[in-house]
């Protein structure tokens, strides 16, 4: 300190005694953080609705790129009218996911992103979406609620379309891209673990794995800013969860026996017994969100599978995978 | 770490994650302050939540800081703890302090803590901006120019109230034999 700042010693102790306070508990910190971002998203929802620009980007609807976006515009707008007008969709919004709007608010999540007019629009709205799972998880451990399965496999499913979208930008992209992620995972990971100290038994294996998955990939991405050609080799290369494994979460496409666009990231839960999926988590709920190059096909998506299926951006015909997905799960 | 400006750029778009940033990077500080001149645990949450709260609001209506949001998070703490005292004077005394003392004793511990409470009480006499000098600069160890930017003032204005309130506070505790 400056000698003009010097301060009388006794003055000084004084003042030094008022320094000391007890620690914040954890729990309160993360229940203001949870309330904080929760308030952020309603006030942003009002702020996007009250902004008109976002409609310059609309092409007419005839025009819309493929066949699943449409599906997808109609399904919304359909459940949107079924269960009480437009301002459901928007009233979804808020829900948390044991609320009974919250399936319309992770739809119009979907469709948001198929509106994304480039990867790095994508990128950011994966950014926010990935957050506001973290935040849907905070909010109901902190409610003494276990999360259902399905949001942290939506988060790290989101998480696994920012690897990929990243994975294919351009090096100065991918480097602002990648460093946003890994300052966004290691919230994330802090998150899961401050969570656990307030969270039931149940809820702490959750919270474990879901803190494990989000390291894992927190690690791929400080390992891709220290060698990025590496990371584009290990993203487009890894092995796609769900192919065959049915034990994962599912992105698959919910049409029975239809052709779904095989870059779809249908979302849902299966009925194991019946091998039919649960309309209300998720049927068909395929978002249509490839960011590949090449000749991507329509693949054949049937079921809705409890496998990640990420597309993979490269090479002819990989889409195709998205319907594999759902298949796995099925089983 | 993204820089302040880019930061506040982004949460300005309510950027989920970027909002996220500024309230892991600041909240804690601001809590601190808020313990420290509120000796209160519950009550220094709702004024960390409001603060947030109005931050939101400043950026819904595209107004709120510039630059240096540090200083302008510190400012609205500030005021919502001046304006908690002036509108429950009569809590003043029979707020419960959770402030914690280092003594090991709980007899000197209670001491301690009601020598807290008297000091915050006398912070309390000098002018507004005094007592932000006091909090934010004594208190916090934040410098002459985060200081004076929450202030909205130079930092030479700043040196010259930290200089009275130094004086003030030294008299008001001569006078009462703390000193």
């Amino acid at each position: 300190m400056k000698d003009t700042d010097r301060i009388d010693p006794c003055l000084e102790k004084l003042l030094d005694d008022l320094k000391t306070v007890p620690d914040r508990d954890p729990g309160a910190a993360v229940r203001g953080r949870s309330r904080f971002l929760a308030e952020a998203d309603r006030t942003w929802q009002a702020v996007s609705k009250r902004e008109i620009p976002r409609l310059s980007r609309w092409k007419p609807f005839t025009q819309k790129e493929s066949f699943t976006m449409n599906a997808i515009i109609t399904i919304v707008v359909l459940a949107g009218l079924v269960f009480g007008g437009a301002g459901t969709v928007y009233a979804a919004q808020d829900d948390l996911p044991n609320e009974p709007l919250y399936p319309l608010k992770t739809m119009s999540e979907d469709v948001r992103l198929g509106l994304a007019a480039d990867p790095q629009q994508e990128f950011n709205l994966l950014t926010e979406m990935a957050q506001t799972r973290a935040t849907e998880m905070a909010m109901l451990v902190n409610s003494g609620i276990t999360p259902p399965e399905n949001v942290p496999q939506r988060l790290q499913q989101q998480t696994q379309q920012m690897l990929q979208l990243a994975a294919n930008m351009d090096p100065a992209e991918m480097d602002a891209a990648l460093q946003q992620l890994q300052t966004q995972l290691r919230t994330q990971t802090q998150l899961m673990t401050m969570l656990q100290s307030s969270a039931n038994s149940e809820a702490v294996q959750l919270l474990e794995q879901t803190r494990s998955s989000l390291q894992d990939r927190l690690r791929l991405v400080e390992d891709g800013l220290a060698d990025p050609e590496g990371f584009r080799h290990t993203v487009r290369n890894e092995k796609q969860p769900g192919l065959d494994d049915s034990t994962e979460p599912g992105y698959g496409n919910g049409a029975d026996g239809e052709a779904i666009p095989a870059n779809g990231n249908g979302f849902g839960n299966e009925d194991r017994e019946s091998g039919k999926p649960e309309d209300q988590n998720g049927n068909g709920q395929g978002s249509g969100n490839g960011t590949g190059n090449g000749n991507q096909q329509q693949g054949q998506g049937s079921g809705s599978g409890n496998s990640i299926v990420t597309p993979t951006p490269v090479g002819p015909g990989l889409g195709g995978d998205g319907g594999k997905g759902g298949q796995g799960g099925n089983h | 770490m993204a820089s302040e400006s880019d930061l506040l750029q982004r949460a300005r778009s309510f950027d989920h994650h970027a909002l996220a940033e500024l309230y892991d990077l600041y909240s804690p500080g601001l809590y601190r302050y808020a313990m420290r001149l509120l000796g209160h645990q519950q009550l220094s949450e709702e004024c960390v939540a409001d603060t947030f709260s109005r931050l939101l609001q400043a950026l819904q209506a595209r107004k709120g800081p510039d630059r240096n949001i540090q200083a302008y998070l510190y400012r609205i703490t500030h005021n919502w703890i001046v304006d908690y005292y002036r509108s429950h004077p009569e809590e003043e005394a029979a707020l419960e302090d959770d402030h914690a003392g280092d003594a090991p004793r709980p007899e000197d511990a209670a001491i301690q803590n009601l020598q807290a409470q008297h000091l915050r009480k006398v912070v309390r006499t000098l002018t507004q901006d005094q007592q932000m000098v006091i909090g934010m600069k004594y208190l916090e160890g934040l410098d002459n120019k985060t200081v004076a930017l929450a202030l909205g003032k130079p930092v030479g204005a700043v040196k010259s109230l930290q200089h009275r309130a130094l004086a003030s506070l030294k008299k008001i505790l001569e006078d009462e034999g703390f000193i």
